[in-house]
C-alpha cells in the first residue's frame, strides 16, 4: 500500500484516459468517491488499479451495470487479486468503449443533435401538406446550405452514379457541380460562390436541382 | 489577493429549522471565478455570428449590424475561428467556420458588406446552422459561442420558447453555447433570454441600433475574459426537500443531487445563486448536512474543483423564530426574488393578464419590504401599476432587461 496521491488530471494522465471519463465512472458508481482535502480531491494509487480492472472488464464485453456491481463489491486488495486473475484480452482502450455521451471530441454530440433536428424537419416538410412553394423553398435552402456544408456523407449516394448539383447564382447564371467534391475543390467552390454573391447580389429565384 | 481557484461557499438565512412544522430556508450559493493569470493567453474562440436580415432589419439596423460584425472580426486572431450565417426565411452560410487570418478577415468583411435585407424570420434554423458550424470546428479548450442577433419575432419554423430553450441546453451540454441579442422593440425578450440562459450565454437588449457594435464588443470581452468554462454545481439535496432555484439557471435533479449548470465564468467574477428550500420535519439529521461541489474547466487539461457544506439543525419553533437571520443575505436574496417575480409578471402582462401580473408583483413587494429600500419598493410599485394599465413595448423590454441583470448578477450597463 502506498500513500502517493494524485490530482484528477494526474490520475487521468497516468491511466491514459480523460478526466471526463473518471468523473463519469465516479458518477456511475464504477469508482468510489475520492478523498477531499481542502480544495482538491485526491486519488490514491488504488484508483489506478481500479481503472485497469474496469478496462479489462470492459474488454471482456461486460455491461456497465455488471461492472458496477463487481467494482462496488471489491476492496482494494480484492481488486489487485482480480487483476491477477482477469486476463488482458483485447486491445480496446477504455476510451473506445465509452458510451456515446462521454466519448469523442467536443461538439460531436451537438453536431449529431443538430443534424437530427434538421433531418426531422426535412422529413416533415417534404411529407407536408403539398405546400409546394414551401417545399421548394426549403429544398433550395438545403441545397444552398449543402453547397457550403456539402459533407461527403450528405452527397455521396451510389458510388458509380454521378450526382450533379445545380446552384442558381443569379437569374440566368448557374453553377454545376459534380459530387462528391474533394475538400480542396470544395473550399475553392465555396470562395467562388461567395464571390459570385458579391458580384451578382440578387437572390436566386429559380429552384436548384439535383440530377442523378 | 489573486485567487487561483474556482471557489464555492454556502450560506443560509438561518441554520435552525423547526421540528414542529416544515420550514422555508433561503440558501445562497456564492461562486468565485479564478483570476486570469496570464493576460496574453486568452482562450481560443470559436464563434458563429448569426445575423437576422429579415425585411424589418433594412436600413440603419442592418448597417449597424454589419459594422458590429466587422468590429468583432477585428478582435479575432489567427488562432480563432469564425462562421458567418445570415437568415431571413432562408438560411445562408456566408462563410463556414474558418481561421481568422488576415486574408480571410478581408474576405469576410467583403461578404458582410454584401448582406441585404430579405423576408421573414426563421430564427431556429439560422441559429442551429450557426451552432452546427461551431460544433464541427470545436476543439478541446475552445470557447464555442453562437451570437444570435434578431430584431423580430421568430415567425417561420419552430418558435416555441420551451423547445428552443431545451435545444439550447442540449447544445450547451456539449460545449456549444449561445448568446442572444434583441434589437429594438419587435423581438420576444422571454424567448431570447431563455435561449441564452439555457444555452450558457448572455442576453442583451439593444434598444438603439447605434449601440449594436458596442454590445457585440462587450460580449467579445466577456468571451476573452473567461477563466472557468462549463461551471457546474452539484448539491446534495434529500428527495423530500422541495426546492426552487431562482434566476432561470438550467438544473437537473437525480439521485438526491441537484445539478446547476452555470456556464462560463469571467475572471474574478462573483456569482450568487439562490434557492428556496422547503424542509419537512422528518429528514434524517445526517441528511441535513448538505455538501455542494463545484467543477469547472480551465485551460486545456486543467480542472477546477472545490467543495463546501451547509448544515441545518432541527430546533423548537420558538428558538427558530428567535434566532437572528442573516439580514444581508436576505437583502441580496430579495433583490433577486423581486427581479424574478417581475420577469414572471411581465410574461403575464404580455399575455394580457394584467391584474394577475399586478397582484403577483404586489405580493412579492410586500413580502420583501423589510429588506429593500423605499426607493426600490417605489420602483417596483410603479412597474406593478403600469402592468395593471398595460405597458408599452419599450417599457416591457426595459423592465425585463433590468430584471435579467439583477437575476443574473450582471453589471449595470453604462449608457
Amino acid at each position: 500500500m502506498t500513500t502517493e496521491e494524485l490530482l484528477i488530471h494526474e490520475l487521468a494522465a497516468r491511466a491514459g484516459i480523460s478526466v471526463r471519463t473518471i468523473r463519469y465512472y465516479i458518477e456511475e458508481g464504477l469508482l468510489p468517491q475520492p478523498s477531499y482535502q481542502g480544495k482538491y480531491s485526491y486519488y490514491d494509487l488504488n484508483f489506478l488499479d481500479r481503472l485497469e480492472l474496469i478496462r479489462r472488464l470492459k474488454d471482456s464485453y461486460l455491461p456497465l451495470r455488471e461492472i458496477r456491481e463487481i467494482m462496488s463489491s471489491l476492496t482494494d486488495d480484492e481488486v489487485r487479486v482480480k487483476l491477477k486473475e482477469q486476463p488482458v484480452t483485447s486491445r480496446n482502450s477504455i476510451n473506445e468503449q465509452m458510451p456515446a455521451q462521454q466519448a469523442g471530441k467536443p461538439g460531436e454530440n451537438a453536431l449529431r443533435y443538430i443534424n437530427r433536428l434538421m433531418e426531422d424537419q426535412t422529413r416533415y416538410k417534404t411529407k407536408g401538406t403539398g405546400d409546394k412553394a414551401e417545399t421548394n423553398l426549403f429544398r433550395q435552402n438545403k441545397i444552398l446550405l449543402q453547397s457550403k456544408v456539402s459533407s461527403p456523407e450528405a452527397s455521396s449516394t451510389v458510388p458509380d452514379q454521378e450526382t450533379w448539383q445545380r446552384i442558381t447564382l443569379a437569374p440566368g447564371v448557374e453553377l454545376n457541380l459534380r459530387h462528391p467534391l474533394d475538400p480542396d475543390t470544395q473550399s475553392q467552390v465555396q470562395q467562388l460562390i461567395n464571390f459570385a454573391k458579391i458580384l451578382l447580389p440578387s437572390n436566386p429565384k429559380e429552384g436548384t436541382n439535383e440530377t442523378g | 489577493m489573486k485567487q487561483a481557484n474556482l471557489n464555492i461557499h454556502l450560506n443560509s438565512d438561518k441554520q435552525l429549522i423547526s421540528k414542529e412544522s416544515a420550514t422555508q430556508r433561503i440558501l445562497e450559493i456564492r461562486l468565485q471565478a479564478p483570476v486570469s493569470t496570464n493576460e496574453n493567453n486568452r482562450p481560443k474562440i470559436n464563434l458563429a455570428l448569426v445575423l437576422d436580415r429579415s425585411g424589418s432589419m433594412a436600413g440603419e439596423k442592418l448597417e449597424y449590424v454589419k459594422e458590429a460584425a466587422r468590429h468583432v472580426l477585428d478582435q479575432l486572431q489567427g488562432q480563432d475561428q469564425v462562421a458567418l450565417v445570415v437568415y431571413d426565411d432562408k438560411i445562408l452560410v456566408l462563410s463556414r467556420s474558418i481561421n481568422v487570418t488576415n486574408g480571410n478577415r478581408f474576405e469576410l468583411k467583403q461578404l458582410i458588406s454584401g448582406i441585404q435585407a430579405g423576408n421573414m424570420t426563421n430564427l431556429r434554423d439560422g441559429w442551429l446552422t450557426g451552432c452546427k458550424e461551431i460544433a464541427a470546428a470545436a476543439q478541446e479548450g475552445m470557447i464555442n459561442r453562437t451570437m444570435l442577433l434578431t430584431d423580430g419575432l421568430a415567425n417561420v419554423g419552430e418558435t416555441d420558447l420551451e423547445i428552443l430553450a431545451q435545444h439550447a441546453f442540449e447544445l450547451y451540454k456539449d460545449s456549444v453555447s449561445t448568446s442572444t441579442f434583441g434589437v429594438g422593440y419587435g423581438f420576444n425578450e422571454h424567448l431570447l433570454e431563455a435561449m441564452a440562459n439555457k444555452g450558457g450565454g448572455n442576453f442583451y437588449f439593444i434598444e438603439r441600433p447605434d449601440r449594436i457594435p458596442q454590445i457585440f464588443l462587450k460580449e467579445f470581452d466577456e468571451l476573452v475574459g473567461i477563466t472557468a468554462r462549463k461551471v457546474e454545481i452539484k448539491l446534495e439535496l434529500p428527495k423530500s426537500i422541495e426546492w426552487r432555484v431562482l434566476g432561470g439557471w438550467s438544473t437537473e435533479y437525480k439521485n438526491g443531487c441537484l445539478q446547476i449548470y452555470v456556464g462560463d465564468m469571467l475572471s474574478a467574477k462573483t456569482l450568487d445563486i439562490y434557492l428556496r428550500l422547503h424542509i419537512p420535519v422528518d429528514i434524517n439529521p445526517d441528511d441535513l448536512v448538505m455538501t455542494a461541489k463545484i467543477f469547472g474547466q480551465g485551460e486545456p487539461g486543467q480542472v477546477y474543483e472545490d467543495q463546501t457544506k451547509v448544515e441545518f439543525q432541527y430546533a423548537d419553533q420558538k428558538d427558530v423564530e428567535s434566532t437572528p437571520e442573516n439580514k444581508e443575505l436576505m437583502e441580496r436574496f430579495s433583490e433577486v426574488e423581486l427581479a424574478e417575480t417581475a420577469a414572471e409578471a411581465l410574461k403575464l402582462e404580455r399575455k394580457g393578464q394584467r391584474d394577475d401580473a399586478n397582484r403577483m408583483l404586489n405580493q412579492t413587494i410586500n413580502r420583501n419590504r423589510l429588506y429593500i429600500s423605499v426607493k426600490e419598493a417605489e420602483n417596483y410599485q410603479g412597474m406593478s401599476d403600469r402592468m395593471k394599465q398595460g405597458m408599452t413595448e419599450a417599457d416591457r423590454k426595459r423592465s425585463h432587461s433590468e430584471s435579467y441583470r439583477l437575476r443574473r448578477n450582471k453589471e449595470k450597463e453604462e449608457k
